[in-house]
Formats: structure tokens, sequence, C-alpha cells
């Protein structure tokens, strides 16, 4: 598909990390990928001030940040949403652990990313989460929801679902929509729109009302 | 009986009781001291444990992360014109991955992050998303309890999980946290493996029935293999 007239402006980033090396690298990579780096931070108050003045679409923040290396960055995320909404937001999390996650999530999902730290080694999936979620959906890291998929469970409703249908349930709580995950696992969007039908039913979940919502009904479910 | 004499055996006796009393007083004070000293000691664990997660996260996985991101670059710029360099690096970048991800349980297993940050429903929420057999919460009390209070229910439901996951992995463990005054219940059962009795070993090694934390731990086989642990930790 070509479109003409003048090309999209480039996505304005704001990071917050507090280790230099790292907080550059950053800039670096995200700058070559071809996001506009608008403002760097070291830590989450310098953020908020960035954030304020330069109005960028996405901030990418680390949640342990000084001066208590706990929850700054994730706090400070949940402040940029409720103060410039519309503003995506990243968070770089150490931790396969969901609390964070959920806590950040259940405000509102669109527009959040949810990642591992160590997947800003691979530039091209690290951007691509970035760009989807300044796109508006929410970006929930896949070893985090392996592992929630894979528990073991007894008496769940889960074990009814087909290989296929938990396949399509990880794709959701990873915040795919139907048309990605058609692509993803190689389906006609016929098909993706079977299989979420048929695992809303069997898992007694409310019939799927958009994107956003799902995932955090289907994120709510696997933490039971 | 001559008087005197009287008076000797009474003195004798009273000296003998009065030595008993300042003994027992002696040993009761001692005893306090080895309590006090060993809470101190368990204390300055804790926050021991504490500081070498952060250390941890702050320090060696804060550069592996840095690392890994330079590998990442370095592979972008070789794409294509190096396939020997290419996968080296690509190797490189794996090892880092699991590096990273070795760190990550090795420190949580030493202090969990989540557990100082959140209190007890997310870091026992955690503990069940990552439990090898399945796991039903029924209580987690949702305040914030004296660091020492919430590490010692928060390992007593790890290692109980660990040790039904052990002996009975296809078992459903329950977990409950209580706290009625002065008190925190934590109680962890399973309805055992069929077809073992209750006579078979159990595991529970390390699980001598006996006291957690100044508390009480007590562990029950039933009839039908299941166990069920209990510890009551004192929690003003």
């Amino acid at each position: 598909m070509s479109v003409s007239g003048p090309a999209p402006a480039p996505l304005r980033v704001v990071i917050a990390e507090d280790a230099v090396l790292l907080r550059e690298g950053l800039s670096r990579v995200l700058g070559d990928a071809g996001l506009e780096v608008a403002g760097a931070a070291g830590d989450a108050e310098q953020l908020l001030q960035l954030v304020g003045a330069l109005r960028p679409d996405v901030v990418l923040a680390d949640i342990r940040m000084p001066p208590t290396q706990t929850t700054e960055g994730l706090q400070a995320a949940r402040l940029i949403r409720h103060r410039w909404p519309g503003t995506a937001v990243v968070v770089l999390s150490q931790y396969v652990e969901t609390e964070q996650l959920f806590d950040l999530l259940a405000d509102d999902p669109r527009g959040v990313g949810y990642v591992l730290k160590e997947r800003v080694a691979d530039v091209a999936q690290f951007t691509s989460a970035i760009r989807r979620v300044a796109g508006g959906e929410s970006v929930i890291d896949p070893e985090i929801v392996a592992r929630l998929v894979a528990r073991p469970r007894a008496d769940s409703p889960l074990q009814a679902l087909t290989e296929r249908e938990r396949d399509v349930l990880a794709l959701m709580a990873e915040g795919r929509s139907n048309q990605a995950i058609a692509s993803q696992l190689w389906m006609s969007p016929k098909t993706v729109e079977t299989h979420v039908g048929s695992i809303f039913s069997k898992l007694g979940l409310a019939p799927d009302a958009g994107d956003h919502r799902r995932v955090l009904a289907v994120l709510a479910f696997l933490r039971q | 009986m001559h008087e005197p004499q009287l008076v000797r055996l009474t003195a004798a006796a009273a000296s003998m009781a009065l030595e008993h009393a300042r003994l027992q007083a002696e040993v009761q004070a001692q005893l306090e001291q080895v309590r006090a000293s060993r809470a101190r000691i368990v204390e300055a664990g804790d926050a021991a444990r504490r500081r070498i997660e952060r250390d941890l996260h702050d320090g060696a996985q804060q550069r592996l992360v840095t690392l890994s991101l330079a590998l990442g670059m370095a592979r972008g710029q070789v794409a294509g014109s190096d396939p020997g360099l290419a996968a080296l690096l690509e190797g490189a970048s794996k090892e880092a991955r699991e590096a990273i991800a070795e760190l990550r349980e090795l420190a949580r297993g030493i202090h969990p992050a989540v557990l100082t940050e959140t209190g007890l429903p997310g870091a026992i929420q955690a503990l069940v998303e990552r439990s090898a057999v399945a796991t039903t919460v029924s209580a987690v009390p949702a305040g914030r309890y004296p660091a020492p209070i919430e590490a010692t229910a928060y390992f007593v439901v790890s290692e109980a999980l660990a040790n039904v996951a052990k002996h009975a992995p296809s078992a459903t463990a329950h977990v409950a946290i209580r706290q009625p005054a002065g008190q925190m219940v934590v109680e962890i059962t399973d309805e055992g493996q069929a077809g073992r009795g209750p006579t078979r070993d159990r595991g529970c090694a390390g699980w001598r029935p006996g006291r957690v934390r100044g508390g009480t731990l007590h562990i029950e086989s039933g009839m039908g293999g299941g166990t069920r642990l209990r510890a009551e930790i004192p929690c003003p």
C-alpha cells in the first residue's frame, strides 16, 4: 500500500533510565530505528518534568530508579497517564511477577506496555513493541504470559482448551489484535474469530469487547 | 529437735530456696538474651538478603542488560557483512540472556523484591504463579507487617509448596494466611497423592515440627496421605 503525501513524523520518545550507559545505548538504538528521542531522564522527577515540557508520544521508563530503587518508574508511569492522557507508556521490568503489571493495566490498558528489561537487546522486536504501544495497543511480555498459561491448575476450564486455542489465548494475553494473531499463527482472521469465541465461552468470560478489555479479562482469568 | 538445729536446717533450706530462685532467674535471663540475640541474628540475616538482592539488581543485572544491548547493536552493524561474526555475536547474546534469567531467579530466591515492594498479597500471588503444583489461595492479609514476619510467612509458603511439588506433584495445594489477634497463621494443605498411605515418607526432611521465628510449626499427615502444615508466628 502506498500513500502519497508527506512522510509521517517520527514517534517522539522520552527515556527514563538511571544507568548512564544503558540510557545512552537506548537513545542510540531507538534513534537508529527511526524514532525521535526527544529527551532522556535519570530519575522519575526529571522524567515528569521532561514529559510536561516535551509532551512525547511514548515514554520508556525503567521501573526501579533513584532514589529508592523500588517502583519509582511505575509510579511515574501511572502519574503520566493520569496527567497527560494519551501518552503511551512502556515500562521496563526486571521481574516476571504480575502484581505491578496488573496495577498498571487496571487503570486503562490502552497504550501500556510491560516488558522485561532484557528485551532491549532485540532492537527490531523492541522498537516494534514501542510502536504498537504508541498505536494504542497493550504489550505484555510473552515470557510473563507463557508462565501464566503454563502453570499447573486443578479443575480449570483452561484444561478444556485445545492446543491451538491456548496459543490464541496466550497471544490475546500479550495484547495482540485478531489480525496480528492471524498473521502470527498463519490463520485466516475468520478462524481466529472462531477460536476467540470458543475460548471465551469455554472460560465463561463475557463476549469479547474489543482488544483492550479482553487483555484485562484474559490476564485476570490467568492469574486466578 | 534442739532449737539451734532447727534454725540451722531452716536457714539451710531457705538459702537453698534462695539459691534455686537466683539460679532460675539467671537461667531465665540468659534464655531471654539467647532469644533476643537469635531474633537479632535472624533480622540481620533478612536485612543482608534484601541488600544482596538489591546489589544484584542494581549491579550485575543492570550491567548484563547494558552488555546485551551493546551486543544487539553490534549484531545490527555486522548483519549481512560477516556471517561468522554475526553467529558469534548471536551466541554471546544468548549467553547474556540466559545469565540475566538465571540471575533473576537467584535474586528472587535470596529475597523477592515483590515482597518488599507490595507485601504478602503480591508475593504469594507470585509464588502461586511459579508453583510446580496446582495451588489455590483462600486468604492473604492485605496490610503490611514487620519485614521479618512477612518474610517468615513467605518462606514458609515457598518451602511448603516446594515440598508438595517434590512429594505429591499431582496434588493440589491450598494456601491460607490469616491474622487473628497477636498472630499470623500460615496454613498449607494438600490432599496428597492417590495411593500413598500416611506411613510413607512424606518428605519434610528440613521440616521438623518446632519453632519458626519465635512461633510454632505443626505438620500433620492425614490418613488419605495429605499433609497439613501450620505455622503460627507471633505478630504484634
